[in-house]
């Protein structure tokens, strides 16, 4: 699943070196619309629908992966 | 004194990014003294989470900061404000716009990246100077109106910047006087 949401993350915003650990606003400097950009690749990709309350807890790529896992997707 | 009590001025810097914020927020500051006669001596640029940054202890004047794209902006005010610049890029606007906008905003938009990023940073800064953020109640406000974007919501006034081509600027304010771009 990191593979796929590094795609997802270098066809939305054009960075690269993506790890678990990285932050989107932190190391990635995206701002409010780049991560609702990203938001609305991840719900195409994943066929879910990430409330807006949810966006903000999602601040690093594990939060992403755990919070697909939770939705039932596997590695 | 050159500002008057419900101006606001708006610093740009070019070729700069997020980690030189507070040391741009320091001499914005000291220029927004020197015009509009606020006193910002002693205070700190404080970040508490889930809140905007301000200045504490309390000095009456207030900002808010956007970047975009290597673009640095922030306006100053003596009143509570909020701030959005974007690059306008090319992306999916209408699937933004059905997702995250009220639906009379996402018929403005009906595809066009112009009017996306007007409504976009209209929406922005107005949260932004609310405090709330993007939060769910995101798409239940509308910035339009009919075929035209709305000059308000509720008594809050938004304001369209015209900074320079390809960039959608907005500033939200109770009253907006004389909006004043200054190079920092």
């Amino acid at each position: 699943m990191l593979k796929t949401v590094q795609e997802i993350v270098y066809r939305v915003t054009g960075k690269k070196n993506i790890t678990p650990e990285t932050d989107f606003v932190k190391d990635l400097e995206l701002n409010s619309f780049d991560i609702m950009n990203l938001i609305c690749a991840f719900e195409q990709r994943f066929h879910v629908t990430i409330p807006t309350r949810d966006v903000w807890k999602l601040r690093q790529v594990k939060d992403v992966l755990q919070y697909m896992k939770e939705k039932g997707f596997k590695e | 004194m050159l500002l008057q009590r419900d101006d606001i001025a708006v610093f740009c810097r070019e070729g700069t990014d997020k980690t030189e914020t507070d040391t741009l927020l320091r001499r914005c500051a000291e220029r927004f003294s020197v015009l509009s006669g606020a006193e910002t001596a002693g205070a700190e640029i404080v970040r508490a989470p889930g809140k905007k940054p301000t200045f504490l202890p309390e000095c009456g004047v207030f900002f808010s900061v956007s970047h975009t794209d290597g673009v640095w902006m922030c306006a100053f005010a003596r009143q509570e404000v909020g701030l959005d610049a974007e690059l306008v890029r090319d992306r999916e606007a209408g699937l933004i716009a059905r997702r995250f906008f009220h639906p009379k905003e996402a018929e403005y938009v009906c595809g066009d990246r112009g009017r996306f990023f007007e409504v976009w940073t209209a929406k922005e800064s107005y949260v932004k100077y609310t405090g709330e953020g993007i939060t769910d109640r995101f798409s239940v406000f509308s910035v339009t109106d009919g075929d035209k974007m709305a000059d308000r919501v509720g008594n809050v006034e938004l304001h369209h910047v015209l900074w320079r081509e390809g960039y959608a600027v907005c500033i939200a304010a109770r009253h907006i006087g004389t909006v004043t771009l200054l190079e920092v």
